[in-house]
């Protein structure tokens, strides 16, 4: 019996996101599952549905050995404006994709978090709850819902987070995970700041686990591996002729491997849930160990490979030796900073907690332990939590590599990442810019309460910031030898 | 007499795959008997194909390592298998937290795992008891584990139930391993009647060490501890310390009840358990009278009995029994040591000199200070080195000491070796019943010609405890995690009660 994750795509961003996610997990999944057989993994993201009948029949995973007829994605598919969604709709991804859990509207949010929380969340909460209904009616044993959503528009934040809402009030036992995009410095949208206050004040209360990933993080990712591709084809000759390879590479979307990288992220996480390995992490083990007081549920990724793999035709094999050769190697790359999705300095503040899951055949325990003995004494850990690490091992490795390695920390440097959202607000919020959008649907105590809900958490992570110290502790008579001197 | 296995957990399952591979190995290269078999196996649906099924029940709160396990036991070659219907399994896993394990888990599972055990303890002729084998890091195999064994000790109030609890590795696997592990120490110290620790911290280098892998898997982790608890759970027969001081003949010469095979000499002087006292034979007696052991001779672990004549031949009783009445006779002490030796890689066993004067040696040694590796030892240190005594304050005692020991010797010239050395009242509590506790087995064990193992009730495991509580405390005190736990009804007094607990099994060990 497999244990399902839905995914809700919101927004624009979100959708995006959300599509290349759906294209590289079929990509995983074709890449190991040779059989064509619908087995217990696929059936964590995928339904099976036999499409010859009216209506069309999901079919069970049962022994794990029937034929895939048609996969559809367990997802639900929400947005304002319908240019994006049919887009997708046209595209490969059409018959993943299934029309009955789309909920559209034409106008959008006008990128205003008031208008899509209090105007078009409360109008069609009805119908998206309905379509979440179906796809989890359909789940043998729901084990979390993945919001994709980014925080700095309006369908995104406002919507995203009413939906937030609604999972914990209709689903409180099955997990929220969110993958939310923050907004960057450049950021084109001028109202962005409010956004993604009032959507952070409602990530703080509902979600049991947010994943921030900043776009001027993705894009930095993005561009060092354009260069070193370049840099590589340029340099050595490679066979084949590839004077193509940086064209082909400038050809395709700006966001694609931006989104590719954050839907990496998230096949990483999951992968132990679906493959098996020698030392499992379900999703509840992640909030479990990760999360240390209620409220502090923001953990900061980081990855090693972040991009799939080019194909070696498209590049030769100059750029491919530039991928990690060793597990050693992975380790070192996945605490630097280059390869964080999101812009936080981890090392100069402290570690609350931290997860490392290991993907590949060749990865073992005594691999991930020396490599954390190694790296351990560079990094500030809380002084309740010094020694500890929560691993996970799964045999699987990511496509085109032969292994590879996510980190989860819970890191008080996420408190700067706050303070800076918090700066951008208060310039604007100072003069009350553009306070009258919002004051159409909301009142201005909305503003003043998510105000308070992100500076109390920042208070909280930054207390916890200089903790490195234990202080005394008295420890507690035996029971029974307390006659005893 | 059979023994169900319990395995819970992803560590549990994987440990007990090891280890019923191991006993099929090593119950197929050497003839112990039809009733050796029998503990561990019974046989199979189909028995002209000659296919036995493991008298063991699989837990696990999520479906994968069960499958992998019930696959790999029924990989081609193998003459067992897992009982088609014997497993259990829910989706969503504990999510590393013991009173999800405990509180939550457990009383939604308890009808259905009680019921998969009544099956295999009807399918027994005459249960001797459960050993579980869990982890204590993580949520299934520490909360669930803890729960069934409660549950079982309420249900079977007269089976024994031993636990093989793995101790994570202190570099840490599991954050909240702390926690989780001393839950399940102050429960299981109250319910189990012996808690065998096996420390995957211990195990990791012994591969690197002693059996030169470079990489330790798990997969290598929980073969090195499916041989040590294989060799001290196949059967054995009692002897005394003393060469030639063993063999008392037996005035009960009626045949054992259960199809015992070839052995040497009498039937088996049976006593049960209970009854085993004899007159003057307690204290530190190691002379012939408080040795005297009843002949062996069915392969199985005869117990010793007085010179006293039994009048009818009772059942005999296998090594768990053996164990947890030897070992454990005191309520507060019930954690034992594992060591076994030699540990060689597979390719240096055929160019190895086996002399039991060696082994037993290192052996020795490895008692006296403590360590469970068979390198790297302290050879200065003597049971009557300083620290040794109850009012050390050290705070991890240099020198070990124990309850009572058991020793096992397996190989050639197994019954007539001395190890009166072993029987050195220093190396015991003053008030030890009954110290030492000696069988052997002729055949060889994992193609070493000789092998000696050590189960012993003693002080090892007061260093990982202590370090273990002083995290716990720390994580208290800043009540990190604790929220998780309160979801489930547990609440900071809990947490408290179990520390002081804790406290209270380490200091008795301490002050031995």
């Amino acid at each position: 019996m497999p244990r399902e994750l839905v995914t809700i795509q919101v927004g624009q961003c979100g959708n995006q996101v959300g599509c290349r996610f759906w294209e590289l997990a079929l990509r995983e999944h074709a890449a190991y599952n040779t059989k064509g057989v619908y087995d217990e993994a696929l059936s964590s993201f995928f339904r099976n549905v036999d499409t010859r009948v009216e209506p069309p029949r999901n079919l069970p995973v049962g022994d794990g050995r029937g034929p895939i007829r048609t996969l559809k994605a367990r997802s639900v598919i929400v947005d304002m404006e319908c240019g994006v969604i049919n887009e997708m709709l046209k595209g490969p991804l059409g018959e993943v994709l299934d029309t009955r859990q789309l909920v559209s509207d034409v106008s959008g949010a006008g990128n205003n978090w008031a208008h899509g929380h209090h105007v078009y969340g409360p109008q069609y909460h009805d119908a998206i709850l309905d379509k979440i209904r179906l796809t989890t009616e359909d789940c043998d044993s729901l084990q979390s819902f993945m919001l994709l959503h980014s925080l700095g528009g309006g369908t995104g934040s406002g919507v995203g987070t009413y939906i937030l809402r609604m999972l914990a009030d209709e689903f409180p036992g099955v997990f929220r995970f969110t993958g939310s995009v923050f907004p960057s410095e450049e950021d084109d949208v001028v109202t962005s700041p409010y956004n993604a206050l009032l959507a952070l004040g409602q990530l703080v209360e509902h979600a049991d686990c947010v994943l921030p990933i900043e776009n001027q993080a993705l894009i930095d990712i993005t561009n060092r591996a354009d260069a070193a591709r370049e840099k590589a084809a340029g340099g050595g000759g490679a066979p084949g002729g590839t004077p193509a390879a940086p064209t082909t590479a400038a050809s395709s979307k700006p966001f694609d491997s931006m989104n590719s990288v954050a839907a990496s992220l998230l096949l990483h996480m999951t992968a132990s849930v679906r493959f098996e390995g020698p030392l499992n992490v379900d999703l509840n083990d992640i909030t479990m160990n990760l999360v240390p007081y209620p409220r502090m549920h923001f953990l900061l990724s980081s990855m090693s490979p972040l991009l799939p793999p080019p194909r070696e035709r498209d590049v030769g094999r100059q750029a491919l030796a530039l991928q990690p050769r060793t597990l050693d190697q992975v380790f070192g790359e996945v605490f630097s900073r280059d390869h964080q999705l999101i812009r936080a300095d981890p090392r100069n503040a402290t570690y609350l907690a931290c997860g490392l899951i290991a993907r590949g055949p060749t990865a073992t325990i005594s691999d991930i332990n020396r490599n954390v003995a190694r790296l351990r004494p560079q990094l500030r850990m809380v002084h309740w939590n010094s020694e500890g690490f929560k691993l996970g091992i799964c045999s699987t490795p990511p496509v085109g590599c032969p292994f590879g390695l996510l980190c989860l920390a819970n890191n008080t440097a996420i408190a700067s990442t706050f303070t800076t959202m918090k700066e951008r607000f208060d310039k604007l919020y100072r003069r009350r810019f553009y306070t009258h959008h919002y004051e159409q649907y909301m009142d201005c105590s909305g503003f003043e309460s998510a105000i308070e809900l992100v500076a109390d958490l920042t208070r909280q992570y930054q207390e916890l910031d200089g903790a490195t110290r234990a202080p005394a502790i008295t420890r507690l008579r035996p029971r029974g030898l307390s006659f005893l001197p | 007499m059979p023994v169900i296995t319990l395995q819970l957990g992803q560590c549990g399952n994987q440990l007990g795959c090891s280890f019923f591979h191991t006993l099929a190995s090593e119950l197929s290269a050497n003839d112990y008997g039809y009733a050796a078999v029998n503990e561990y196996y019974r046989a199979g649906p189909d028995t002209t194909s000659g296919i036995y099924t493991a008298r063991s029940v699989l837990i696990d709160m999520e479906p994968k390592v069960v499958a992998g396990a019930r696959a790999s036991a029924a990989a081609s070659g193998s003459w067992w298998r897992y009982p088609s219907t014997g497993y259990l399994v829910m989706q969503s896993g504990s999510g590393n937290n013991w009173s999800q394990g405990f509180h939550g888990y457990g009383p939604r599972v308890h009808d259905a795992a009680l019921e998969l055990v009544r099956r295999e303890v009807e399918a027994a002729d005459c249960l001797t008891g459960f050993l579980l084998l869990q982890s204590m890091a993580g949520g299934t195999g520490a909360g669930l584990g803890t729960y069934v064994a409660q549950a079982l000790k309420d249900e079977y109030h007269a089976a024994f139930i031993t636990n093989c609890c793995v101790w994570p590795y202190e570099s840490g696997e599991v954050i909240v391993q702390p926690y989780n592990t001393l839950f399940t120490l102050s429960h299981l110290s109250d319910l189990s009647d012996g808690i065998v620790l096996l420390e995957n911290e211990a195990l990791h280098r012994t591969c690197a060490k002693l059996m030169g892998i470079n990489r330790p898997s798990f997969t290598d982790m929980n073969g090195i501890a499916a041989r040590a608890l294989a060799s001290v759970l196949l059967p054995s027969q009692s002897r005394g310390p003393n060469p030639g001081g063993s063999h008392a003949p037996n005035p009960t010469s009626g045949a054992p009840g259960t199809g015992a095979a070839t052995g040497p000499g009498a039937s088996p002087g049976l006593q049960l358990p209970a009854l085993r006292r004899t007159p003057g034979s307690g204290g530190r007696g190691v002379g012939s009278e408080g040795a005297a052991a009843a002949a062996g001779g069915s392969g199985l672990g005869a117990p010793r009995s007085s010179a006293s004549p039994a009048s009818c031949p009772p059942p005999s009783t296998s090594p768990l029994a053996e164990l947890v009445s030897h070992l454990c006779c005191h309520p507060a002490y019930r954690m034992l040591t594992l060591r076994a030796i030699p540990q060689l890689p597979p390719s240096s066993i055929d160019f190895t000199t086996f002399t039991w004067a060696a082994i037993l040696k290192r052996l020795r040694q490895m008692l006296v200070t403590g360590s469970v590796l068979e390198e790297g030892m302290d050879w200065s240190v003597t049971p009557h080195s300083p620290g040794s005594g109850p009012a050390a304050q050290v705070p991890g005692p240099r020198v070990n000491r124990a309850v009572a020991n058991w020793l096992v010797l397996r190989g050639q010239g197994a019954g007539g070796v001395d190890v009166a050395d072993f029987a050195d009242p220093a190396l015991t509590a003053a008030w030890a019943v009954d110290p030492l506790s000696v069988s052997y087995n002729g055949n060889k064990f994992g193609r070493c010609l000789m092998s000696a193992s050590l189960l012993s009730n003693d002080r090892r495991c007061v260093g990982p405890i202590q370090r273990m509580l002083e995290h716990a405390y720390g994580m208290l005190e800043s009540r990190a995690f604790v929220h998780q736990y309160e979801t489930y009804g547990m609440s900071v007094s809990d947490f408290q009660a179990c520390f002081a607990r804790i406290e209270d099994i380490s200091q008795r060990y301490v002050r031995l």
